[in-house]
């Protein structure tokens, strides 16, 4: 730009600008931010015109009629007071705090303001000078962002707070998010298992059909999996996993999320039904053999009967009776295996004592054979208003496992007795299942009741104590198991209690 | 010692009597830094920071434990408890004064005497009460500290000031003017502005001084006077000081009537 060009005057140069202008005074006055000074109380004492109009503050009165929170809401004054002011004072500044400024027609303006302490030459405060600019639009923007993320963080509340498993991962199967429900199922902290690959949650020969389920995602489409997943413990879970991939334009597959629920539950229930069902059928089965067996039994019986009459010689008389005392056994057993199915549609009056007879009975030959002493003590009890077919069921399954922990001889105590029950006292029969056989630890005592719990290797279906638990319970009688381990005193204690019908 | 960590509590001073400064709402215990050196020849001080509130452990922050006055006036009675303090003089800035009510009301075994600066055991108007806000009050103050999340945390940086009256003690406090954790601070207003502890007065023995400050919005003459009125053993003193936070700008009248009372 040459000399000529710069004297012309109106070009809107630096020259054209004169000290005047620059003053301090009239910088503040024409300042398009309003700038006040005001003692430690809040009093005005300065006010530069863009604060005056900003305010519409009532001009005919002195400027020190005023204070600063006669211009702020209430919620406002709060803030300025419990906040504000006692912090300004401490450090000495604040900035961009963001209020709403009260103007004297009762409209509001949301304002950002700055603020410095002043002292006096003694170092002493003696006021605050504050900066104020409107903030109108950046405080829309900023209600806008506030309430989506408000709407965010109540989702985020529900993902993380969920039951079931849910978590975020990126396209290559790195962990993002891991929520309660992940912690619960899998044991591991999110701490544990951010930025982990998912493939590390499932056992080794499930990794595989995971990869192939997390390949078929870049193309939209939605996996459902029943599969097994491992757990912090070593232990596998059973579980049911649905991802579901989000793509960005175009068609990009950026991320997707697992939502991941423990079916081992489920798994075990429908087990432990199909397996109670091929019980029930094989009692079934077990107690029309035995109706087909009774018939040619008798007949059986009638001709050897007939046979001994006919027959004089000594020797020949001693083989009959030796074949009746066999067949009388073949007879007992085909009896009582068919009274396990006989279920009478209704409870009974069951005589106790009768009930323990005939239980022993199917066993005495094995408890003999194996050098076990039985006492049957359940001739004083009162008879048990209960379903015949489903007692004798519990006790048959209860002297089973007496027996099969007692392989080496021992003592086996069946009793029942009319007791009241000090906790409650409530009154009914206890019927006690004793034996000194091996026993069982905590551990043991602890699952029996367990569907599928067995320490009896191959033989054991595990379901024996969890039906007997569940036919205990249906006939609204409790039981409770102790035992001991110790080599000097081992054994288990079975103990029932059904309380007396006029209790129940 | 684990009050003492999560309250960031500073003993300080010597003497056979203790004396503690509670801050209120929106500070921390460097707010008490005028009036403490006139005391700590004679006394022995107990400092400390709420949880949410200055150099407080903000782990130690339990949404239930800290719903109500309750369990910040416990906090105060295990920091007692941990320092084996069995009398205190009790001075408590606004909220303070009915967290020190509280605390009293639970072990009054332990409190000697207590100061109220400001109180108010309702901030609502409710019925013939006149606390000074509307509900609507409280919510435009909680939406004056959310939108100040970050600007208030920003201004939390670390800060050297000159003009250290103690400098011997005063270095380590710079960092934490009035630092309050930003949520916790929104929950500690709504505990402070929304609860209602009128029916607490009548239960407190100890012998207790209120001191009441000219033009207080926050806790006005008329809420002083009542909160007088249901104290059965308080004295009512008006100060010529101003505003919400006479020991921060007239610590010498506040030092004053401390002593004459004390």
């Amino acid at each position: 730009m040459s000399a000529h060009e710069r004297s012309a005057g109106g070009n809107g140069s630096a020259a054209e600008v004169s000290l005047e202008h620059l003053q301090p005074a009239v910088l503040l006055n024409q300042s398009p931010s309003g700038q006040v000074f005001v003692a430690l109380d809040g009093t005005l004492l300065f006010g530069n015109p863009a604060f005056l109009r900003l305010s519409q503050i009532d001009q005919t009165l002195p400027l020190e009629a005023h204070s600063l929170q006669d211009f702020l809401t209430p919620g406002g004054v709060i803030f300025y007071e419990t906040q504000f002011a006692p912090t300004l004072l401490m450090r000495g500044f604040l900035s961009e705090i963001s209020i709403e400024l009260l103007r004297q027609d009762g409209s509001k303006v949301p304002v950002l303001v700055n603020a410095v302490l002043s002292r006096d030459r003694d170092e002493r405060p003696i006021g605050f000078s504050i900066a104020i600019f409107e903030a109108v639009q950046r405080k829309e923007y900023e209600r806008e962002l506030l309430r989506s993320r408000r709407e965010l963080e109540q989702i985020a509340e529900v993902v993380r707070r969920s039951a079931d498993g849910i978590i975020s991962l990126k396209p290559d199967g790195a962990i993002q998010s891991w929520n309660t429900g992940a912690e619960r199922i899998f044991g591991f902290s999110s701490h544990e298992m951010i930025g982990q690959s998912m493939l590390s949650l499932f056992a080794d020969n499930r990794q595989g059909e995971i990869r192939e389920a997390m390949s078929d995602l870049g193309d939209g489409t939605e996996v459902n999996r029943d599969t097994t997943g491992l757990q912090k413990s070593g232990a596998t879970v059973e579980l049911s996993i649905s991802l579901t991939p989000h793509l960005e334009a175009p068609g990009t597959l950026v991320a997707f999320s697992a939502i991941i629920r423990d079916i081992s539950a489920r798994k075990l229930a429908e087990r432990a039904l199909l397996q109670n069902e091929k019980l029930a059928s094989m009692g079934r089965l077990a107690s029309s053999i035995a109706h087909e067996i009774n018939n040619p039994l008798e007949a059986v019986t009638n001709l050897l009967y007939i046979l001994e009459t006919r027959i004089s010689d000594e020797e020949s008389k001693a083989l009959i009776t030796t074949a009746q005392e066999e067949l009388a056994r073949v007879s007992h057993v085909a009896t009582h295996t068919l009274k396990f199915h006989k279920q009478s549609s209704g409870r009974t009056m069951l005589d106790l004592g009768a009930l323990g007879e005939s239980v022993l009975g199917l066993y005495r030959a094995r408890l003999q054979n194996s050098g076990i002493a039985v006492i049957n003590d359940c001739t004083r009890a009162s008879p048990l208003f209960c379903f015949e077919g489903e007692l004798r069921q519990v006790l048959v399954n209860l002297v089973s496992n007496a027996f099969d922990a007692m392989r080496n001889g021992g003592r086996l105590v069946l009793r029942s007795r009319d007791v009241t029950l000090w906790s409650s006292a409530l009154r009914g029969i206890r019927i006690t299942v004793a034996d000194t056989g091996t026993g069982m630890d905590a551990m043991t005592l602890s699952q029996i009741f367990e569907p599928f719990f067995s320490t009896k290797g191959i033989g054991g279906t595990g379901l024996g104590l969890w039906i007997t638990k569940d036919l205990v319970e249906k006939n609204e009688g409790t039981i409770k198991v102790r035992s001991s381990v110790d080599p000097a005193n081992s054994g288990t204690v079975v103990s029932m209690f059904f309380p007396h019908r006029s209790e129940r | 010692m684990k009050a003492i960590r999560r309250n960031n509590v500073k003993v300080l001073g010597s003497g056979e009597r203790t004396l503690m400064f509670a801050h209120g709402y929106g500070c921390d215990q460097n707010m008490w830094r005028h009036v403490v050196p006139s005391f700590a020849d004679e006394y022995k001080i107990v400092l400390f920071d709420y949880v949410g509130s200055g150099c407080s452990d903000p782990s130690a922050f339990d949404r239930t434990r800290y719903s109500t006055l309750r369990g910040y006036a416990q906090d105060v009675v295990e920091i007692l408890d941990e320092l084996d303090i069995h009398t205190v003089n009790f001075v408590g800035h606004s909220v303070s004064s009915m967290i020190g009510a509280l605390a009293s009301i639970q072990r009054p075994e332990l409190f000697e005497t207590i100061t109220m600066i400001g109180p108010s055991p309702c901030y609502i108007n409710q019925g013939d009460y006149v606390g000074g806000f509307e509900r609507s009050d409280i919510e435009g103050l909680l939406e004056t500290l959310e939108s100040n999340h970050v600007a208030w945390a920003a201004s939390m940086a670390p800060l050297i000031m000159g003009n250290l009256e103690t400098p011997e003690y005063a270095a380590e406090l710079e960092a934490s003017f009035c630092r309050m954790d930003p949520l916790l601070a929104h929950h500690f207003a709504r505990v402070t502005f929304l609860s209602d502890n009128r029916k607490d007065l009548p239960k407190v023995s100890a012998k207790t001084l209120i001191l009441q400050c000219q033009k207080d919005v926050i806790a006005g003459m008329d809420v002083g006077k009542y909160v007088n009125r249901c104290l059965p053993n308080s004295q009512f003193v008006v100060m010529d000081a101003t505003g919400h936070c006479p020991h921060m700008s007239a610590p010498l009248e506040v030092t004053e009537a401390l002593r004459k009372f004390l």
